[in-house]
């Protein structure tokens, strides 16, 4: 009984020690959706991080806030991101905020999403989405581009739109079944175009009209930025919503 | 009589303010266990989740490596015994035997590197990492609530009231030492 009881002090002393540190690691004051507190953000991704962010707002009723900070130091970058998410409160009642957070010197990105939209964004697709888009971009050090294209991914998942994974990295063997193809009519046609020489020629009048049309590959035009309209930032910015989330998403080191 | 009937009024207020305060108290403490309830649902729905998560996990894991019985063998047991415990002790304790065998059964995927390139299974890895977070997070409220809760029935007057109402302080759900660390999917 005594034990127990002494057990149950230590663990009040440490559990208040541990709040009185949550409330001591103080979190910045959001400025914006878009708050690049470490300063590796450049223009243009803000920009559109910040349109993408205010038409996800108006279209879906969804908060996102970007977030990249030097360090998350005395926690580790998922507990921050928690934290922060809960401290500013995002997404609006039905707790749809998402929270995209960058921390340089970790080398961490972490994804959280508010209980709202954990049905949408299950943890799995958040990580796919980390993996293909974000990054390819974050290991060249290209912050800027990772997050948008990550943003980008989400909000076509929030739309409605089903986001592409991509599927086991197999060895693709297409190419070289269409290469056997194209090597076997070049073969053909030059076959064709050898032999008649030995004869009187009698044959010989259609081969020079033969071409042989190969069709390149047909790459896309210069990827636009998606479709979203000109809407301009409205300058104000008047907090979030009141959201919470519970700890959910997925993160990566890179 | 007259005298009487002021003691009576004096008495009587006395009474209704005491009684007044018993239910205010009562309550108070009515919500406060209401929120513990409430807190530990969510944890318990986390570990629903997290317990949900892990035949799938299983499966993929069997598809490369389907001689490692016994670490299958002890990640179905603590499953089963998790979804059996009724009482949040016995939930915390067979949870805590679930993180140690899932532990192996992640490390285990470390020398099947088919294994780890493998997109279900990093999928399946996030949804386990995510619930294992959501997990920490709930109960790390659950604890608040628990901590609110022990130290409102301890304080003075309320304690005395409490013991009257055989009402007992509540235990904190600590994380199993080797818990701390959420699975990382590393690249």
């Amino acid at each position: 009984m005594n034990r127990s009881r002494k057990a149950l002090w230590l663990c009040t002393v440490l559990i208040v020690l541990a709040l009185a540190c949550s409330v001591w690691a103080a979190y910045p004051k959001p400025q914006g959706y878009v708050n690049d507190f470490a300063n590796v953000l450049d223009r243009k991704s803000q920009s559109e991080l910040q349109i993408l962010a205010e038409q996800l707002r108006k279209d879906q009723g969804v908060e996102l806030a970007v977030v990249t900070v030097t360090s998350t130091d005395p926690m580790d970058p998922k507990e921050y991101t928690t934290g922060l998410f809960n401290e500013w409160k995002i997404g609006g009642q039905e707790d749809s905020g998402l929270l995209m957070l960058l921390a340089v010197v970790e080398g961490a990105i972490e994804v959280e999403p508010g209980y709202g939209l954990e049905g949408v964004l299950p943890d799995g697709l958040i990580g796919a989405v980390i993996d293909q888009e974000g990054l390819p971009h974050f290991k060249d050090g290209d912050y800027g581009a990772g997050l948008t294209a990550m943003a980008k991914a989400y909000a076509r998942i929030l739309a409605g739109e089903k986001f592409e994974m991509a599927e086991e990295k197999k060895e693709d063997y297409g190419w070289l079944f269409s290469f056997f193809i194209f090597l076997l009519i070049v073969l053909m046609l030059r076959r064709g175009r050898r032999y008649p020489p030995s004869g009187s020629g009698g044959s010989g009048g259609g081969s020079g009209r033969r071409t042989i049309f190969v069709p390149g590959p047909t790459f896309g035009g210069p990827r636009t930025g998606g479709g979203f309209g000109g809407s301009r930032p409205s300058g104000g910015f008047g907090g979030f919503g009141g959201g919470r989330s519970g700890g959910g998403g997925a993160g990566r080191r890179f | 009589m007259k005298k009487g009937t002021l003691v009576l009024i004096i008495i009587a207020i006395i009474v209704v303010l005491i009684g007044a305060n018993f239910i205010s108290r009562y309550n108070r403490l009515v919500e406060l266990d209401e929120t513990v309830e409430a807190r530990w649902a969510q944890v318990e729905n986390q570990l629903q989740r997290r317990a949900d998560l892990i035949p799938n996990l299983v499966e993929t894991v069997k598809g490369y490596a389907s001689h490692e019985q016994q670490v299958f063998a002890d990640v179905a047991d603590a499953r089963s015994r998790l979804l059996a415990a009724r009482t949040p002790e016995d939930q915390m304790e067979a949870n805590a035997s679930l993180d140690s065998a899932l532990g192996r059964l992640l490390a285990i995927s470390e020398a099947y590197p088919e294994l780890k390139a493998d997109t279900s299974f990093i999928r399946l890895q996030d949804e386990l990492a995510g619930t294992e977070n959501r997990i920490a997070t709930e109960r790390m409220r659950f604890n608040e609530s628990v901590q609110t809760w022990n130290t409102t029935i301890r304080r003075f007057p309320m304690n005395i009231f409490a013991s009257v109402m055989g009402m007992e302080a509540r235990s904190f759900f600590e994380a199993s030492p080797g818990a701390q660390q959420v699975p990382q999917v590393n690249f």
